[in-house]
């Protein structure tokens, strides 16, 4: 199974980031701590800017990557470095909901009125049902790629 | 007396629904809450619970000692989060031994309470404050006295509902699940989302509602015994679609609250999925509708 995530509430930006790099992530949405380690226990990275959290999870056994002080970028950023991660194309998620995207036929595309016209590839989340293509925000999405990870995305 | 607590259970004869009004005024929290509550002591098992839970259609259970001082509550939440606790702890557990897991290993003990005669906008407020579906109604030493919940509010407080539509009080981006995720996957979300019903899709199609009270409604069902050889890991890994509920009420997003509430009251599930064009736009929830209810004359 490959990296997984545990991300505060107050790194939003950076859970949303991690999913569209294709890393499952559960975004905590008031949780207590106990929750919070039991959780994580085993197979999750905790993001979290909590001190008094990160010592308690430690203490438990969970690998906990301490924010404190850290802008939103640079969390991200040092993630990246600290765990090596990389935008991995065949496994996308829902940035709101953490669900798997599959492609969607362009049979289907075409019957969905909600489908942008004129683009290449869609994907589809498979728990929201939420559609994703290559609009103009994807330019964005490519640059922060690079400059995260130092490649960009081919196409996916 | 002696039968129930051999049971380990004290309650009345038959659904609690006495209400004690001689000595409540109609504002007043007592006159609208449940009395006497279902209530269990810490030492009662796992097994009797969920046979309470489910068989009486209980949504929460109280923890209270021998002389009914408040000490805990139970939901279905707690109840599903042992589980996936336990499942990650020693996944080879067999699924019969969580049966005998006594309540004190269960409860939570931040209870939100209300005094009885505290009024109804209090506990209206108290409720969106703390984000709880219900309320302990307790005396000045914390013994229990009664049950408030959301839906006594909903139903028999004399209230009026604001006139917006259904699309101004949905969540706009409910967190959802697919159909085919594992069990595990389905209550890691649950828990980490802080929502114990999630609506569930079907190739990005709403088909039914995904909900800590479904999972317990199974492990206290007959179905359950189907699994009964079976050990925590293996339970774990059945899928989602087997802890859905197929049938919950479906809303268009231009309905008024007021319509919508009279839909939802008449199906067992307090929240709705809704739809547009056979897509999910929102999700619904009695909490929403606490939302839309006018405090004040
Ligand atoms: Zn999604």
């Amino acid at each position: 199974m490959g990296l997984r995530f545990l991300v505060d509430s107050m790194h939003g930006y950076v859970a949303k980031w991690l999913r569209i790099m294709g890393y499952d992530t559960l975004y905590l949405n008031s949780v207590n701590d106990e929750d919070i380690v039991q959780l994580a226990l085993g197979d999750r990275v905790l993001v979290t800017s909590d001190e008094e959290l990160a010592k308690i999870a430690e203490k438990r056994g969970v690998e906990v990557f301490l924010t404190k002080g850290l802008t939103e970028e640079e969390v991200l950023r040092l993630l990246v470095e600290r765990f090596k991660l990389f935008f991995q194309e065949d496994s996308l998620r829902c940035t709101v909901c953490n669900g798997e995207l599959e492609p969607l036929p362009p049979e289907e595309a075409e019957k969905n009125p909600e489908a942008p016209k004129n683009v290449d590839l869609l994907w589809r989340c498979k728990s929201c049902g939420k559609l994703y293509w290559r609009g103009s925000h994807w330019r964005n999405i490519s640059r922060q790629i690079l400059k995260l990870t130092g490649s960009e995305p081919s196409h996916a | 007396m002696s039968k129930d607590r051999e049971k380990g259970l004290r309650y009345m004869k038959g659904r609690p629904r006495k209400r004690v009004q001689s000595y409540s005024s109609p504002s007043s929290v007592l006159y609208y809450a449940t009395s006497p509550p279902l209530s269990v002591t810490k030492t009662t098992p796992l097994s009797r619970l969920l046979e309470t839970m489910v068989a009486r259609g209980f949504r929460r259970v109280f923890v209270a000692t021998a002389s009914g001082l408040l000490e805990g509550i139970v939901t279905p939440m707690e109840i599903v989060k042992h589980l996936l606790w336990k499942s990650r702890e020693s996944p080879g557990t067999p699924v019969m031994d969580i049966m005998s897991t006594p309540v004190a290993r269960l409860m939570r003990k931040d209870v939100v309470s209300i005094g009885p005669s505290e009024s109804m906008s209090e506990s209206i407020i108290l409720m969106k404050k703390n984000s709880v579906n219900s309320l302990a109604v307790v005396d000045k030493s914390n013994r229990l006295k009664a049950v408030l919940t959301v839906r006594d509010v909903l139903e028999r407080f004399n209230y009026s509902l604001e006139s917006g539509f259904v699309k101004d009080y949905m969540s706009k981006s409910p967190v959802c699940i697919s159909i085919d995720r594992s069990l595990r996957e389905g209550v890691e979300t649950m828990v980490s989302s802080g929502h114990r019903r999630l609506p569930c899709l079907e190739k990005s199609k709403p088909v039914g509602l995904f909900s800590s009270r479904s999972i317990v409604r199974f492990l206290g069902g007959r179905e359950f015994f189907k699994h009964a050889g079976e050990t925590l890991g293996e339970l774990m890994s059945l899928s989602v679609v087997d802890f859905t509920v197929r049938d919950p009420p479906v809303l268009d997003p231009q309905v008024r609250m007021t319509e919508a509430w009279e839909m939802v009251k008449r199906s067992s599930y307090g929240s709705a999925l809704v739809v547009k064009s056979g897509s999910l736009e929102g999700f619904l929830t009695e909490m929403d509708f606490l939302k839309a209810v006018r405090i004040g004359p």
